[in-house]
């Protein structure tokens, strides 16, 4: 009782509460801007954070990590640049709303399920941290090759059009993934003799060409000055009543996907978020417009991957592990103010436990009355004629990508991957599934080669956990293979019948 | 480009039916099954290159079993196994649409054409001459493309796109432009 | 119009943030008299990134100047590398050289020891090798001869790095049956490790300091010269009767032909920074040691390193 007095006491101390606010403005800033993820936010202002007292400077960096979060669906929502790979699949329903005129709507319902995500776990964390990181343990490379193929599946439901051009989309993207150093030997794979391809495509630069530059030049290619464009037109803000009750369920199901995925060592937002969106259609009664602007759809893809937050800071908290980059930052930080993440941690200094999650949700708290309010003007921004938005969008992601690496290489790719976007997009061939293979690609490779120098082929079916998840996967193929087929027998059938 | 009356009548498409008069003319752009067969036709040679690529990786430290070249060479033959579907897709399917694809307007290359130059003119010009003054022209010549006329729009927002972007990270995020 | 006066704002701003640019700075003959550009091969975050923001913490201070910290990541480091190659050898570019200096020639990267002034070695944070709290083995000699007669497979940071080869060279030097698994990392590394999935990791102090504190982790051996203060009880693997040290070690260079005069300013200033307190109190709970070798012994070490890389990896 004394531990969550003190605990949260010490975050209403005025110096921490100013952390809190920097934090926040930094995250914002940076969330917004495609690119400088909150992994970038962090390790820099860890720069600065080290001389601080460790609540003052836990305030700033945690802070940061939720404010970034939220910061992401904006760009994502409003030109179909995903900030950071944690949130690709708002892209799916969030851009398409924003073009039916909903753009408001896409993003308050965004920022409501990002902060019910983010506290459901952090319930979780402040109540079931250990047992939780000691589960997190039993997924080794076997069990995570085994997550990864059930992750692939989705490729199905996210090829919209056709079948055919979504699984060459999703291989295109496995293939792309392979450039680089094999990651078992070291081996240089189509590096072309180009140095900087020895450390593979860079991610970020790869999903703002394929998401961003390619919408960007698709709206340059097809533009007509006389075409009203709804896309800034408002519309409405708040959800209605049957709205919230539609979105209920998904934001449900998804918020536990999120949760297992985030507990989940290695699989971070981005996993949970298009897992989360793929469980949420396949529950939904509306799941044909899934894809064009179905509310349901933000709601699934958000809350899933903010949900993570939680998982990744149970992992980092109670193994020493970190649960994300992010983490992997914050971790060097911890240790130098000394405290020593751990089992330990929640029974030696339970009040830090309990400052760790008071900062969280006061954080979450403060960002989403920010973003409620804020809103209606990151929504007026689109209101400005073509050109400046436009020439913002590519000077942005310019110097966004420059910023991840320091290199114009880097820049680049982005554009190469903007031009092969929009190819790609010209052809009906989606997006989607090459950035669900470029996340997987690498960590089923990697994972099946770890299980069989550990095991041999038997370490991928002599596990529970690992057996179970590849039976699910080819349970969801087979279903996903049988359900038209069957439908279409069934048509024909009642068709024979009539005649 | 062929496209056949046929597709285009069947197509699932087109939002605006044919029946009422359009409100506005029809944008969104049309199947082609040339476009189709091109597509599978380029996925399969750019599949086979993949495979013959991945026959080519080296190995340091000699290979056999599953070695770095198996993964991608399963993949490449994923590939070519799709694009061949794709093809027997687009020769045999009536029913290829587009999506909300719209179709590309007269200016609509000029404008992605000379952008996607002067991005390049302006990745060049920065790792020659630095940051501040390339971003200040690249800006204001990008908004001139995009049909902005007036000086002052052309002088003003470039300059303060500039130094945003200088604060935010040379000065804020101490990335170093 | 808003816009308009947005616009106008905004230019006022501008001029007065030109005019503090335009403020000359007075050139100075004697080094250094303008900023200096500090670059790290690797992301910010890392141990590194740490190091080496640490170090430039010191020079600022001490030197009067601002240290720029760069980050270019990528190719295991080379991208850095052959930057820092390719800049004037004023003293003005400097980085920072991890034990990839030594690695990087002999996995197929385009990479020459001999186009850099070494400037001086400042930590190095050895490699342990360690296994979960239950397993049966508790000291190197048990692990080894367990080895013998069945394969053990021990995780390790990535492929081709100073982990993989510590796992490699025992396994050779032994004939114990140890099978090197790399992952993407030293922290997913020590969680197979604490999962059960393997049968020992090979990590850097720091990453497996939490685990060995909290008792989850039992550490075998610490392939260094002398015992590392976070492992109190834990043997050399030489005092074990292995005579082998592995390390991620880390030191600052700059370009081929850094002036001497130049050259003697920047060495004694690392050397004041790497005995300084911050730079200790900034590095040392991330389990990495400082160690300073001046530039000519460096040189003579990262040869030596080489020498030795090129063996093990040659196979």
């Amino acid at each position: 009782m004394t531990a969550l007095l003190a605990g949260i006491g010490a975050v209403f101390e005025p110096s921490v509460l100013l952390c809190l606010g920097t934090g926040l403005v930094v995250g914002m800033l940076v969330g917004m801007f495609p690119g400088i993820t909150a992994t970038m936010a962090v390790a820099l202002a860890s720069g600065f954070t080290m001389t601080l007292e460790p609540v003052q400077g836990l305030a700033v960096l945690l802070t940061i990590y939720v404010a970034a979060n939220f910061g992401d669906r904006i760009p994502s929502i409003l030109i179909n640049t995903p900030g950071t790979p944690a949130s690709i699949a708002t892209t799916f329903d969030g851009y398409p709303m924003a073009k039916n005129g909903e753009a408001g709507l896409a993003l308050i319902v965004s920022a409501l399920v990002s902060a019910v995500g983010i506290l459901a776990s952090m319930v979780l964390f402040a109540s079931a941290s250990v047992p939780l990181a000691q589960l997190a343990l039993k997924f080794g490379p076997s069990e995570m090759f085994a997550v990864v193929i059930l992750a692939m599946t989705i490729m199905i439901s996210i090829s919209s059009s056709s079948l055919t051009k979504g699984l060459l989309a999703g291989v295109i993207g496995l293939f792309i993934a392979t450039v680089g150093r094999d990651p078992i030997t070291g081996d240089a794979r189509f590096t072309f003799g180009i140095r900087e391809l020895n450390s593979g495509l860079d991610f970020i630069a790869v999903i703002i060409g394929l998401f961003g530059i390619a919408e960007l030049f698709d709206q340059l290619l097809t533009h007509r000055d006389h075409k009203v464009q709804p896309i800034s037109a408002l519309g409405r803000w708040w959800p209605t009543r049957s709205e919230y009750k539609r979105i209920a369920k998904p934001t449900v199901i998804s918020g536990i996907v999120g949760l297992i995925v985030g507990v989940i060592p290695g699989a971070g937002g981005d996993i949970a978020g298009l897992l989360g969106w793929d469980r949420a259609k396949s529950a939904s009664k509306t799941r044909e417009t899934f894809g064009k602007g179905n509310i349901e759809g933000v709601a699934a893809s958000d809350t899933a991957s903010s949900a993570t937050l939680g998982g990744s800071l149970t992992t980092t908290m109670a193994l020493g592990i970190p649960g994300d980059s992010v983490m992997a930052v914050m971790i060097g930080s911890m240790i130098i103010w000394g405290i020593q993440p751990g089992p330990s941690l929640f029974v030696n200094r339970p009040a830090l436990v309990v400052t760790i999650t008071t900062i969280m949700v006061l954080a979450t708290l403060v960002t989403l009355g920010i973003n409620l309010v804020r809103m209606p003007m990151m929504v007026k921004l689109l209101d400005m004629p073509k050109h400046y938005i436009w020439a913002t969008i590519l000077v942005f992601c310019i110097i966004g990508t420059y910023a991840t690496t320091n290199n114009l290489f880097t820049v680049t790719v982005m554009l190469v991957f903007g031009v092969i976007g929009v190819i790609l997009k010209r052809c009906s061939i989606p997006a989607g599934p090459i950035v669900l293979g470029l996340i997987l690609g690498p960590l089923a490779e990697a994972n099946l080669r770890r299980t069989l120098l550990i095991d041999g082929p038997a370490g991928l079916i002599n596990k529970p956990i690992s057996a179970v998840l590849l039976a699910f996967a080819v349970i969801a193929v087979v279903t996903a293979i049988a359900t038209p087929i069957l439908a279409r027998r069934r048509q024909k059938a009642a068709t024979v019948q009539s005649n | 480009m062929i496209e056949p009356q046929k597709l285009a009548s069947t197509s699932g498409g087109t939002d605006v039916s044919p029946g009422e008069p359009a409100a506005e003319p029809d944008y969104s752009a049309k199947p082609s099954r040339t476009l189709e067969i091109a597509i599978a036709v380029v996925a399969l040679v750019l599949s086979v290159a993949a495979l013959v690529l991945s026959r080519d990786i080296v190995l340091r430290m000699g290979g056999g079993g599953i070695d770095p070249k198996w993964w991608p060479t399963m993949l490449s033959c994923c590939g070519i196994a799709l694009s061949l579907v794709l093809l027997l897709q687009a020769f045999l399917s009536t029913s290829s649409h587009r999506g909300d694809l719209l179709a590309i307007e007269r200016r609509g290359w000029t404008r992605m054409i000379v952008s996607l130059t002067l991005s390049a003119v302006y990745v060049f010009a920065w790792s020659r001459f630095g940051y501040v003054v390339p971003t200040i022209i690249f800006t204001g010549a990008l908004l001139w493309v995009f049909g902005l006329r007036s000086w002052k729009g052309l002088v003003i927002f470039p300059v303060a796109v500039a130094i945003f972007i200088y604060g935010l990270f040379h000065l804020l995020l101490r990335v170093p432009l | 119009m808003k816009l308009s006066k947005f616009f106008m704002q905004s230019a006022a701003a501008a001029a007065l943030f030109g005019l503090a640019l335009a403020t000359p700075s007075f050139a100075q003959d004697k080094f250094p008299s303008k900023d200096i550009t500090f670059v790290v091969q690797a992301a910010a975050g890392g141990a590194s990134d740490r190091t080496s923001r640490a170090i430039a913490a010191e020079l600022e201070k001490d030197l009067g100047v601002n240290v720029i910290v760069e980050n270019r990541p990528g190719a295991t480091g080379t991208v850095a590398f052959a930057h820092v190659a390719e800049q004037p050898a004023d003293g003005y570019t400097i980085g920072f050289g991890p034990v990839e200096f030594a690695i990087a020639e002999h996995i197929g990267y385009d990479f020459n020891r001999e186009n850099y002034t070494y400037l001086a070695q400042v930590m190095d944070s050895p490699v342990v090798l360690a296994v979960r709290a239950d397993s049966p083995y508790n000291t190197l000699e048990e692990f080894l001869e367990a080895a013998k007669t069945e394969e053990l497979s021990v995780s390790n940071s990535g492929a081709a790095s100073a982990f993989a080869a510590a796992t490699f060279t025992l396994s050779k030097m032994t004939g114990a049956k140890l099978t090197g698994v790399p992952f993407d990392g030293g922290a997913p590394a020590v969680a197979a490790a604490l999962g059960g999935h393997v049968d020992a990791v090979t990590a850097g102090a720091g990453e497996t300091a939490t685990a060995f504190a909290d008792g989850t982790l039992k550490v075998l051996a610490i392939f260094s010269d002398k015992p590392h203060p976070m492992f109190e009880g834990v043997k050399t693997a030489k005092e074990q009767g292995y005579d082998l040290t592995f390390g991620a070690w880390g030191g600052v260079y700059g370009p081929a032909g850094i002036p001497d005069d130049v050259k003697e300013i920047l060495e004694e200033s690392i050397r004041k920074a790497v005995s300084s307190q911050t730079f200790l109190d900034a590095i040392t709970p991330a389990g990495i040691l400082p160690v300073y070798r001046p530039g000519d012994e460096w040189k003579a070490f990262v040869d030596a390193e080489a020498a030795r890389y090129g063996e093990m990896l040659a196979q």
